[in-house]
């Protein structure tokens, strides 16, 4: 779902406005470049999908060989 | 929606409706939105009155916020049950205002009463100097009765039931 329809989806909803945003599954790339003017309905919206549709960070992991201990036996 | 970090020391609560007679309810999210919303019915200046909203004049705030709902577990074995809180209605306002039979505000909620099905945005402004806080939600009207006992002024109580999840806070 685009961003700006669940925007639009929890702006005009007369419910449980937490209930519907957890309902709502938008692209968490374009959530975390959607912007809103604060003191807004739409900013409301924003932060419910936000807490709902939460990215979680890309980690890379190296893979390391480990060392190999110096062979001592002779 | 997280309440207003501010406390309001001395300050003073008044009763504000959307003043139309079959108005549009503002949406949940709006609820909590102060410009251009809860604005419209309480004005941007402190107990001031927006465009589409009127002063109630009631003697006091009741209380408000949600009743006490839980269901109780029991373990067979257990000396003590377990009790969680579950869905909680919506804490009804009865609420007492002298009679006017002329203030407009009261013949509206008179008419909500009689007809029972319209939904209201009503607005809770706590006010202190210049800042106000306010508790916006929608709620239809569910009882009016005119008291008009001759050995007191006549009064009107009427009670207010929020529908449930729509309610919200903002402040200036």
């Amino acid at each position: 779902m685009k961003v700006s329809d669940a925007i639009e989806t929890i702006v005009t909803s007369y419910g449980d406005i937490n209930l519907v945003a957890r309902g709502l599954e938008v692209d968490a790339g374009e959530l975390a470049k959607a912007t809103a003017e604060p003191d807004t309905a739409e900013a409301i919206a924003l932060a419910l999908l936000r807490k709902y549709n939460v990215t979680a960070p890309v980690v890379v992991i190296e893979e390391v060989a480990p060392e190999v201990a110096p062979d001592t036996t002779e | 929606m997280a309440i207003p970090a501010k406390v309001l020391p001395g300050f003073s609560t008044s009763l504000w409706m959307q003043s139309a007679a079959t108005p549009t309810p503002l949406t949940t999210a709006n609820l909590s939105v102060w410009l251009a919303q809860v604005t419209t019915i309480v004005g941007t200046v402190a107990n001031g009155t927006g465009t589409a909203g009127v002063a109630v004049p009631v003697e006091a705030i009741p209380a408000f916020g949600m009743d006490d709902a839980m269901a109780n577990f029991s373990v067979a074995g257990s000396r003590q049950s377990d009790k969680m809180p579950a869905q909680a209605a919506p804490t009804s306002l009865t609420i007492t205002a002298a009679w006017n039979p002329a203030d407009a505000a009261l013949l509206q909620i008179r008419s909500d009463a009689y007809s029972g099905v319209v939904d209201r945005t009503f607005v809770i402004a706590a006010v202190e100097g210049t800042n106000t806080v306010a508790y916006a939600f929608n709620g239809r009207v569910g009882q009016f009765q005119i008291d008009a006992q001759p050995g007191a002024e006549s009064k009107c109580t009427f009670t207010v039931h929020p529908r449930g999840n729509q309610y919200g806070w903002s402040n200036n």
